[in-house]
């Protein structure tokens, strides 16, 4: 009996131990069910600061005759090496469509880096061109040297940038323009070096030496407008990848099959394929990809990119960030029509103008309007100085701006030119409502033009904890990712750190299975993704500390550019503390 | 009867040790999701509303003509495409008209029947110039299509190297004068 009952005893504590040991791990699970996160710690974004000064008037010509440098010589033994550095510009036709090689005119080559290398390849001395193109050295006499200019902006004291011409067919080596090897004599001398555009009046016959640099003017442009509207923060370093066999077909970048001109975080990416689309003579093509670079390094941008055209009616945050590239463009150069070549002979392309008020589909989600907002408003001089590009800059750098717990938007826009200007605040109205966008916050309060969509408004929702469930739907009526109607977005405070349940379940739409999602976003800064695992449902359980937030909901099928139907779908959102 | 008591003595010291462990965890254990990358920083040039929905890459075989459809979508309910075919050097375009004209009113997706030929091996492209006319504006983008004829070779990169750096020589127009 003692036997029978030490074996029952023994096999009583083995199933304890394990009920103890399951026990244990369903408490470590947090009980089952659902996706169950932790909210990780978001690391703040170098996003700048906004120390502007009022009297910012600097001179990036100015700053670069200060880097001249010498190769170490006694003055007896030196002489004076110096020169114009010079490129082909090729200008647009004046009806902005095509390029003009009938008016191709020499023009400076500014701010680039320039150095002076000897027979075995080592430099022995550096400075950069000035506004004029110009450059000096006092080097030795009977010295066999070479100039050498390279397709680079560079500035290593505060503020710092370095940008750079690259060829992305040849392990995006730099472009440089090498003059000859040739002795110093015992006078100083003069060595004026010319790229040349390689067009022989019917079509490209030599090299293209003069395209790197025309590159690198559009950007030593905007660079001097950012730096005048008192820019003192250091940017970080940028290729800008040009090559010739760079053309419109998608496939391996480094065979040049770049699809496009685009910007993608890293790197700017520039056509240059002759006789069917180039953009190397085309500034407001160059300044519309660097403005989104200026956006990511100065400003702040919440655009989840993708294709996008005027026209299309876009999902708000992509119509900011491409309206604002638009403008940039023309306020850069103070060229309100966008022109970019392209064609047999780049003798055709398109153009438009980005102050143009009259359209169709006028709204916040149209980047159109929003380019002709910002364009008009810059052009105005209404209580302001016209063409300044200053108070633009001031808004979109300002840390209320880039700290904003709304979405990066023309409200957004809008709520703190209000707060920083307020004078201007009456006109920029003016220019909103001529674009059918009649918001009057950071959360396009009151906001009533739906894009034809009622599902879009209000555009930020409002979910309240253990409130009501809220009804929205996601539809691809107008295209599929980064369109009008793929999300829904919904406010959301969270008065006490803790864990929640948020959960979208379908409620109605079309008879598929749908796959809803949700962003949870704090600032702009995605923190948490909750990716669709059941059909119809989603459901997480998160750690989130006190704050505000935004909330993205979509259904994933109107997200997928490989999913080809195109569905309403509608879901009621909640959360609750657990 | 011993047993039965260590048994328990056993279990709850297990509960204790948990406990505490369980007081040094976090209160929501981590359930390791990869964070997908559902933002596209690609932001491309601004352009007609239209792409290609077919395969960017066709491949075909040396002197064999190739039929294939040349599929674009755009969201333009009503318009009108113009299309001109420049094919690259190499590739011929059979049987099909260019420009070529399409008058739409709807966003279905357009498909153009196109038919290539190389005669040697190699990697080609079929350029388009499109340019859209919704009767709003003109705008105009540009598209190719691969065409890889054979396998693919491997291509040489030729590179000037100096001290420390990767560059690519241009040849610049000079002149020398004394000062």
């Amino acid at each position: 009996m003692r036997g029978v009952l030490a074996v029952y005893s023994k096999r009583f504590c083995l199933v304890c131990i394990k009920c103890v040991c399951v026990t244990l791990i369903l408490v470590a699970c947090g009980g089952g069910g659902g996706n169950n996160q932790t909210f990780s710690n978001s690391t703040s974004g170098a996003l700048g600061s906004s120390s502007l000064s009022s009297n910012a008037a600097f001179s990036l010509a100015s700053f670069s005759s200060a880097n001249s440098s010498v190769s170490s010589s006694s003055s007896a033994d030196s002489i004076v090496l110096s020169g114009i550095i010079t490129y082909d510009h090729i200008p647009h036709n004046t009806n902005n469509v095509g390029l003009n090689y009938s008016k191709v005119e020499p023009r400076p080559v500014r701010g680039a880096v320039v150095e002076l290398v000897d027979e075995s390849g080592q430099i022995k001395a550096s400075t950069a061109t000035a506004n004029d193109g110009s450059y000096s050295f006092i080097t030795q006499k009977n010295l066999l040297i070479k100039v050498r200019v390279k397709a680079q902006l560079l500035n290593v004291t505060a503020p710092t940038w370095d940008f750079k011409v690259t060829d992305n067919t040849s392990n995006n080596a730099l472009y440089v323009l090498e003059g000859a090897l040739v002795a110093t004599t015992t006078q100083s001398a003069k060595r004026n070096l010319h790229a040349s555009s390689g067009w022989d009046g019917t079509g490209y016959a030599a090299p293209r030496a003069a395209a790197p640099f025309s590159v690198l003017d559009s950007i030593y442009v905007g660079l001097n407008r950012i730096i005048a509207a008192g820019n003192k923060q250091g940017l970080s370093p940028l290729e800008l990848r040009w090559s010739t066999k760079n053309s419109a077909a998608d496939g391996d970048i480094t065979k040049g099959e770049i699809g496009t001109s685009f910007y993608d975080g890293s790197a700017i990416y520039i056509l240059g394929d002759a006789n069917n689309d180039t953009d190397e003579y085309d500034p407001h093509v160059l300044l519309h990809e660097w403005g989104h670079y200026i956006e990511d390094e100065l400003f702040r941008s919440d655009s989840i990119g993708g294709d996008h055209s005027d026209g299309q009616l876009l999902d708000f945050r992509v119509a900011m960030s491409e309206g604002f590239a638009n403008a940039f463009s023309g306020m850069m150069i103070d060229k309100i029509n966008y022109a970019d070549a392209s064609g047999i002979g780049q003798s055709s392309g398109f153009t438009f103008s980005i102050g143009r008020k009259n359209r169709l589909n006028k709204g916040y989600f149209s980047e159109g309007s929003i380019g002709s907002i910002l364009y008009n408003y810059y052009a105005s001089n209404i209580n302001k100085t016209a063409n300044d590009f200053l108070p633009i800059f001031n808004v979109l750098n300002n840390t209320k701006y880039s700290a904003s717990e709304a979405f990066t938007s023309i409200f957004l826009f809008q709520s703190q030119l209000t707060n920083q200007f307020p004078e201007h605040a009456s006109m920029f109205s003016s220019l909103m409502q001529e674009q059918n966008i009649f918001g009057t916050d950071e959360y396009a309060s009151d906001e009533s033009n739906n894009g034809g969509l009622s599902i879009t408004l209000p555009v930020y929702k409002t979910l309240i904890v253990n409130g009501a469930a809220i009804n929205v739907c996601s539809t691809a009526d107008y295209g599929k990712h980064n369109k009008l109607g793929n999300s829904q977005f919904l406010k959301l405070n969270i008065s006490q750190t803790g864990v929640y349940n948020i959960r979208a379940n379908k409620s109605g739409g079309a008879n598929i299975i749908s796959k809803p999602e949700f962003i949870l976003y704090q600032k702009g800064r995605a923190i948490t993704y909750v990716e669709n695992t059941l059909n119809d449902n989603v459901i997480g359980n998160l750690n989130i500390p006190r704050g505000n937030y935004v909330l993205e909901v979509y259904d994933l099928n109107n997200h997928d550019s490989d999913n080809t139907d195109e569905n309403m779908t509608c879901f009621n959102v909640r959360i609750a503390a657990n | 009867m011993y047993a039965l008591y260590f048994c328990i003595k056993s279990g709850l010291s297990l509960l204790a040790i948990a406990a505490l462990l369980g007081c040094m965890e976090k209160s929501v254990t981590e359930f390791p999701t990869p964070i997908k990358s559902i933002q596209s920083t690609k932001t491309a040039k601004p352009g007609a509303d239209i792409k290609l929905v077919s395969n960017a890459l066709i491949a075909i075989m040396a002197n064999e003509l190739a039929h294939t459809d040349i599929v674009l979508e755009t969201m333009e309910s009503s318009g009108e495409l113009i299309i001109e075919f420049f094919p690259s050097q190499g590739l011929s375009l059979k049987n099909t008209s260019t420009p070529h004209v399409i008058k739409f009113d709807s966003s279905a997706p357009i498909k153009i029947p196109v038919s290539l030929a190389a005669m040697t091996n190699g990697r080609y492209y079929l350029n388009m110039h499109i340019s859209l006319n919704n009767m709003d504006s003109i705008s105009v983008r540009n598209l190719a299509v691969i065409v890889q004829v054979g396998p693919l070779a491997e291509q040489a990169v030729k590179l000037q190297k100096t001290v420390g750096e990767n560059i690519i020589v241009l040849p610049a127009q000079e002149t020398i004068s004394s000062q």
